[in-house]
């Protein structure tokens, strides 16, 4: 498995990306909603209900796929529409080093 | 021989010692003025013996400028310079800051946020916000309406019990909230107009000018509240979730760089004990009597 941080990844595959949370990160949850700290850069994020479901998620195992799958039973939204949101999201996540993901090739 | 350019103006020091909330404050200075209007602000307060531990020693000098040797304020806070003021109206705000500023520096078993804090019927509260966001304003407001005062300035948070500590200071009013504070009958400490920087004309208000028992103690957050002053709006309490409460104390914590991650999850851990509320806050009695339905 490729493992590879921020900017670095792109979104190429929605079979084989396997997002995980980065081990830096500490994640407070304040009743529906997270906040996250980087511990290495000091960084706070908050996330609302729907990114914290999608982040929780992340947990090296699933792949974006699956997390969209996962979405539409809990949300009421078709599955391409949860596919496009996960994937924004992960992308996002990376984007800030909240992320490592995995490429299962 | 002596020459006259190596003496110095014989003077006399002086200090006045204050106990502010659990602080000791030492102010030391030959200018009976200084001390005068320091007296002003803390008249009343209990005093402090001068050489207790962790005392903060600030001090005001009367030096020559280079300049056409006009006369400037050196203003030291515990053994180190902090600043030098032309005039003497903006001797005592500064003097004032870097109080705050050796508070923060020194006072790190605190999480500090930089909020007013307030008691009623046993509840804290705290209004957390950017300067000029009406935090000092709503809080002489509430305190003319008998609420215990904790400070305008410094939430000071204790990691173990997540109770906000009071550090009373005199209330800082910049000069739009002069007119307010008048129909409030609320009297300005000494001289009224002093200079702070950028923000303008200032007047002090020692709290137990409004009210005989105006300091509170030691008390749970119950309300964390965001407050926002808009000219003329119809105020508005709405509620904010806990994770933007957080996110938003976060961005007012002061010291959180010396206590780290550890400081988040005190903010998690004080919001989850409270309820958390933005504020649109237009005429000051309407924005009080919302806050006062809370409870």
């Amino acid at each position: 498995m490729d493992v590879m941080r921020g900017s670095q990844w792109t979104l190429r595959d929605a079979e084989i990306v396997t997002p995980r949370q980065c081990d830096d990160i500490v994640e407070e949850r304040l009743d529906h909603e997270a906040i996250l700290v980087d511990r290495r850069s000091g960084h706070i994020h908050r996330l609302n209900e729907t990114a914290m479901g999608v982040w929780r998620s992340c947990d090296g195992q699933r792949t974006t796929r699956q997390i969209a799958k996962q979405m539409t039973d809990v949300y009421d939204v078709d599955f391409e529409d949860a596919l496009d949101h996960v994937d924004q999201l992960v992308a996002r996540f990376a984007e800030l080093n909240l992320l490592e993901v995995g490429m299962d090739a | 021989m002596i020459r006259a350019a190596d003496t110095t103006s014989p003077s006399i020091d002086r200090c006045a010692d204050y106990r502010i909330g659990g602080i000791n404050i030492s102010i030391g200075s030959e200018l009976d003025d200084v001390l005068g209007d320091v007296a002003a602000l803390y008249r009343g307060y209990p005093r402090s013996g001068t050489d207790m531990d962790g005392t903060i020693r600030m001090e005001v000098r009367k030096v020559k400028g280079r300049r056409l040797r006009r006369p400037r304020y050196r203003i030291v806070g515990d053994g180190e310079e902090i600043g030098r003021e032309r005039r003497r109206d903006e001797v005592l705000p500064f003097l004032e800051w870097g109080v705050n500023w050796r508070v923060i520096a020194t006072r790190s078993e605190y999480l500090q946020l930089h909020s007013a804090a307030l008691v009623y019927r046993g509840a804290g509260c705290i209004f957390a916000g950017a300067s000029g966001c009406g935090k000092s304003t709503l809080a002489a407001a509430l305190l003319s309406r008998g609420w215990r005062y904790l400070g305008d300035e410094l939430a000071l948070i204790d990691p173990n019990s997540l109770n906000v500590q009071p550090f009373p200071k005199a209330l800082c009013i910049k000069s739009g909230s002069f007119v307010l504070m008048r129909r409030l009958n609320m009297p300005f400490a000494g001289r009224r107009h002093h200079v702070k920087g950028f923000k303008g004309h200032v007047g002090y208000i020692n709290p137990l000018d409004v009210q005989a028992h105006p300091l509170g103690d030691p008390a749970p957050v119950r309300f964390v509240i965001f407050p926002k002053y808009t000219e003329g709006c119809k105020p508005r309490l709405y509620p904010v979730s806990r994770a933007r409460g957080a996110f938003g104390l976060a961005r007012c914590a002061l010291n959180s760089n010396m206590i780290g991650h550890q400081a988040f999850s005190i903010l998690s851990d004080l919001v989850r004990g409270a309820e958390c509320y933005g504020l649109e806050s237009g005429p000051i009695d309407g924005a009080c009597d919302l806050i006062e339905s809370l409870f």
